[in-house]
């Protein structure tokens, strides 16, 4: 079954009195808990269609089902509820609050969703443990290195059980020993059978997924499956 | 849920940065501090005039020598000794008279010697002003006819003259060259603003007018009407007996003038509302401004945490909720400034109070009205900024930089 299916799906922005074509027309799946890595050069439209798997941002043409749900012709407040129950974001610099503690900041996004504050204590504890950082839970995040904060925020993108984990270049700020930790718990959340997308623009990170589409011109050039060993 | 979260944000981000904040309610602050030192100081001045006019009787009237509007000169007719006496005659209405003849004489005690008011009167002033006997006795209806040269000093007349007025009793003294005994002493009345009576010497009306000021023109003539006629009734009776005696044809304006004191009462009032709409003009001003000052820090507030509103909105946050929270936060930075302002303004008023010697009063619904107002304030004026926040893009402000 597929989590996600998009149909030639097209976006032009109105840049001036230009139009761009970010988007010329994508149509792929993914699978339920496949480890997929999104590539392209910048300009490509990668991120464009980043936003728009994101629920960040509506498609201009072609549809987008996400769990057999039709997203593309939702917007505003209806793009946030569905961001905030099934997708979890990482992003390359953290976006954490800096003046809330890393528990407050994993109970976020229960609070949108409007979870009681006894299951948001539970359910935030639990999201830090499985990223082992259980210990600190009351910690700021400028008490926590990158690679801890790096962690808070893979919990605070599990927090609601999310159909899918989304992370933007998520090992771009680390040094490549705590990248290489993060990797391990994306591999980990994997074999828990966690669907994630991973946007980068690096071959060596690219290589840990299952499975590489290259976007160019805002085309699908490639979409290679890496052979199972 | 969504509501406690925004409170405390809100004070999460005033607190980050607190100077910014504080200065930014400045003006709310001064908007609040003179509602409330307004409302304070207003009600404490209208209760000072209420009993101050209570304390002269509203009853009194006062009628006094015409001085001559404009070019137009009447003739300074003076107020005479038998003009109280004709009012004192007619019979319509029982009134009480009272002339006065005042001057300012020096009085010698010994080696001391004081410039002093000197007020002439009948028996009936006594009871007419209020004021009572501390020692010895006032004078009486005989002691005027006869012209007897006594006197009744105030209070404080003794410790000018460096002794005590109850030792002055029974004392001679030279006034103007005349020499009085001291027969009695008046109980402290304090000062009424434009006299003080405990610095007054009072003498009988008939010797002020024969052997001290030598004339039989009185400076006022106070007449106490009883409660059964309006003072209205008793100025028309005062003119129709004044007239007749001062021969004013009809058609001719008065050369005497008759004081109402709700009449005084009238302009304190308006003086009172005067200064309680400048009072109010600044505090509209200030809270405009300082609406003005939150909107425009809010407004900075929403570029500086575009990322943050980006990441809230990408982690679920409705448009709702990104609303609230900033409005929330224009709100209470509003209340702050309300409460300081309330603070500033209550500690103004205890303090004016203190000097004036008035009562302490702040109505707590001006509190609340004012902290209420200044809520309000925050929202008219916060409403903007975060209607700007809600509506950002979520992917343009999440790569905002």
């Amino acid at each position: 079954m597929n989590v996600i299916d998009v149909k030639n799906i097209t976006k032009h922005y109105l840049l001036g009195t230009q139009t761009v074509e970010a988007l010329r027309g994508v149509s792929f799946g993914i699978e339920q808990g496949e480890f997929i890595a999104i590539m392209g050069p910048s300009g490509s439209g990668k991120s464009t269609l980043m936003n728009i798997i994101g629920c960040l941002d509506s498609p201009t043409d072609g549809t987008y089902h996400l769990n057999n749900q039709e997203v593309s012709t939702l917007e505003g407040d209806e793009l946030a509820g569905i961001r905030n129950k099934e997708i979890g974001f990482v992003f390359q610099n953290f976006h954490l609050l800096a003046r809330n503690s890393a528990l407050d900041n994993v109970m976020l996004p229960l609070k949108y969703a409007g979870v009681d504050k006894a299951d948001q204590l539970k359910r935030g504890k639990d999201a830090l443990s499985q990223v082992g950082l259980d210990s600190r839970m009351d910690h700021q995040p400028s008490e926590l290195s990158g690679g801890q904060q790096q962690r808070v925020a893979i919990a605070r993108a599990l927090v609601n059980n999310p159909s899918i984990l989304f992370a933007d270049e998520p090992t771009g700020n680390l040094d490549s020993q705590t990248g290489h930790d993060v990797m391990q718990l994306f591999h980990n959340l994997h074999q828990q059978g966690q669907t994630i997308i991973l946007i980068t623009h690096e071959n060596e990170v690219a290589a840990e997924a299952q499975r590489t589409i290259f976007i160019k011109d805002g085309l699908i050039e490639s979409d290679i499956r890496k052979e199972k060993l | 849920m969504v509501l406690q979260e925004s409170i405390s944000t809100a004070v999460d981000s005033i607190r980050a940065n607190l100077l910014r904040s504080l200065l930014t309610t400045i003006a709310i602050v001064i908007g609040t501090a003179s509602v409330i030192a307004m409302v304070g100081i207003g009600s404490s001045a209208q209760r000072a005039i209420d009993d101050s006019i209570t304390n002269l009787s509203a009853r009194t009237l006062s009628v006094y020598p015409s001085r001559g509007r404009g070019s137009q000169k009447i003739s300074a007719a003076p107020l005479s000794i038998s003009d109280a006496d004709a009012l004192i005659k007619d019979k319509e209405i029982n009134w009480r008279v009272s002339p006065e003849i005042r001057g300012s004489k020096s009085l010698k005690y010994k080696n001391e010697s004081i410039s002093i008011s000197v007020i002439g009167a009948r028996e009936s002033y006594l009871s007419i002003q209020g004021y009572e006997i501390d020692q010895g006795a006032f004078f009486t209806e005989r002691d005027d006819l006869a012209r007897k040269r006594v006197a009744i000093i105030g209070s404080s007349v003794g410790t000018e003259l460096k002794t005590s007025s109850k030792a002055l009793v029974g004392q001679d003294i030279d006034l103007g060259g005349v020499t009085f005994k001291i027969i009695g002493v008046t109980k402290s009345e304090g000062s009424s603003g434009w006299s003080n009576p405990d610095e007054q010497i009072y003498i009988p009306l008939l010797t002020a007018s024969d052997r001290v000021f030598g004339r039989d023109r009185v400076d006022s003539i106070r007449v106490e009407v009883p409660n059964t006629y309006s003072p209205e009734e008793a100025m028309i009776s005062i003119e129709r007996v004044l007239r007749r005696e001062h021969d004013i044809g009809p058609g001719e304006e008065n050369n005497f003038r008759i004081n109402d004191w709700s009449q005084f009462t009238d302009l304190q009032k308006q003086a009172t509302a005067i200064f309680s709409a400048l009072l109010i003009g600044i505090a509209g001003i200030s809270l405009m401004v300082g609406g003005i000052g939150v909107m425009n820090i809010m407004l900075v507030s929403v570029t500086e945490r575009t990322r943050e509103i980006g990441l809230r909105k990408a982690l679920g946050a409705t448009q709702q909720a990104i609303l609230l929270q900033f409005i929330i936060e224009a709100v209470t930075l509003c209340i702050i400034g309300g409460i300081i302002g309330v603070i500033f303004g209550s500690s103004l008023y205890f303090l004016v109070t203190v000097f004036q010697d008035w009562v302490f009063t702040i109505p707590f619904s001006a509190i609340l009205g004012s902290v209420m107002f200044s809520a309000c304030v925050g929202l008219f004026f916060g409403i903007w900024p975060a209607r700007k926040a809600a509506q950002l893009e979520p992917a343009v402000a999440l790569r905002y930089e």
